[in-house]
């Protein structure tokens, strides 16, 4: 029982780890464990495994996550604004109420700021986006009342949650206004070029019609724009956490495909959750597969 | 070539050598190391009693402090052998390894030269 619970935990290392060290390792466990308990052993291994892990991820791909975000950002402020402000328009500015105001006011300030590379404008944006979010989400439950908004009309009512599908985009949107540096650099006709750019996926929306297509064929010049052709390592890396932006929205998008007219709050966590670990093995393969090591 | 300097720029290791964090963890580790090898269990035992029983280490903690003394030159391993049906790893000092010992010591004597044999004045206490 002592020995299969530490070789147990000893799974909490990376695997090239525990091929090397794991039989010494579990041994020298097991001996100490027979004078002081097994638990304490056994929470050893957790946290040693666990901060080997995380080491190995941080140090040792020597990864330019601080890039990707930066050129993460304008895409992703695009598409947010892009499902926001002809949410709001259909409303009406009357009947916004203070969700949507912050929804609408983040939304534009996130774009503007990721259009100019200038974080406290995108910072402030995105900041603003999340607390409506999470607060909206707090007050009312998340999965349990779907409201769709802008999408509805070509997923043809389907139930879809888009503010708690939009929460980890709007997280990852949060870090990307936060790797933009903190004074202005670009000059004024490349912030017009780049707003105008960002400001693509709105109009397009609002003059050809929220669909789902129109948003995925708008968003794409700001992708294009911000992404260089040639291979870079920051270009697999912000497809990674593009990945890990969207994929969650996919996987809960895909309940239309499911026998649920409404899905559950356990049910809508547990998509968001796959929904994340999709993301989670796309970025794992990404980086081992691109020459970030 | 203007995407291989960038990736020159961003990738390449430092060329400095970064000072060695020494705690108290991994300087009992290194302190049992001082009479030669010695393997895991050897070393756990040695720094408990070195450290008058403060530092009680787990087989985690200990691989993950030898692993970054590794990494930082400062131990080597020096060898394996199954006792009693037991994989024993022993590790021993490298010369770095026992420079950086010497100088946490020397550190650590002048931190607390500047305490001892000085009065320290307390805040007297309320009546």
């Amino acid at each position: 029982m002592r020995e299969w619970l530490l070789r147990l935990c000893l799974h909490a290392y990376p695997r090239a780890r525990r091929a090397r060290d794991g039989e010494v390792l579990c041994d020298l466990a097991g001996e100490l464990s027979a004078g002081r308990g097994v638990a304490r052993e056994a929470l050893g291994l957790l946290r040693g495994g666990l901060a080997a892990r995380a080491g190995e991820l941080a140090g040792r791909t020597r990864a330019p996550w601080g890039e990707a975000l930066r050129r993460l950002a304008l895409p992703l402020a695009a598409l947010g604004a892009a499902i926001w402000l002809p949410g709001a328009a259909r409303l009406g500015t009357l009947d916004l109420g203070l969700l949507w105001t912050a929804l609408v006011a983040g939304s534009v300030l996130a774009l503007a700021g990721a259009a100019a590379r200038w974080r406290p404008a995108a910072l402030a944006g995105s900041l603003l986006v999340l607390a409506a979010l999470l607060l909206d989400g707090l007050r009312t439950g998340i999965g349990d009342t779907p409201r769709t908004t802008v999408l509805d009309a070509t997923l043809g009512g389907l139930a879809v949650d888009l503010y708690a599908a939009w929460l980890p985009a709007a997280v990852v949107l949060v870090a990307a206004a936060l790797a933009l540096p903190g004074s202005r650099e670009l000059r004024p006709r490349e912030v017009g070029v780049r707003v105008t750019l960002g400001a693509l996926p709105v109009l397009a929306m609002l003059s050809l019609g929220t669909s789902a297509l129109v948003l995925a064929l708008a968003v794409i010049p700001p992708l294009v724009a911000t992404f260089p052709a040639r291979r870079e390592p920051a270009l697999t890396l912000a497809a990674a956490l593009a990945l890990a932006a969207w994929a969650p929205e996919a996987v809960w998008l895909g309940t239309g495909f499911l026998p649920v007219a409404e899905p559950e709050p356990a049910l809508a966590l547990a998509l968001w959750g796959a929904g994340a670990l999709v993301a989670g093995v796309a970025i794992r393969h990404l980086v081992r597969a691109s020459s970030l090591r | 070539m203007g995407s291989s300097i960038y990736r020159c720029l961003i990738y390449r290791p430092p060329i400095y050598k970064i000072p060695v964090r020494v705690t108290e963890q991994t300087y009992f580790v290194l302190a049992s190391l001082i009479d030669g090898p010695l393997h895991g269990y050897a070393i756990v035992s040695e720094a408990t009693e070195l450290s008058g029983g403060r530092v009680r280490l787990s087989a985690g903690t200990l691989y993950g402090a030898l692993d970054r003394l590794r990494r930082d030159g400062l131990v080597e391993e020096a060898g394996e052998e199954k006792v009693a049906g037991r994989r024993r790893r022993y590790y021993r000092l490298t010369e770095e390894g026992a420079d950086a010992l010497t100088a946490e010591a020397a550190r650590m004597r002048a931190a607390a030269r500047a305490v001892e044999g000085r009065r320290i004045a307390r805040r007297p206490r309320p009546a």
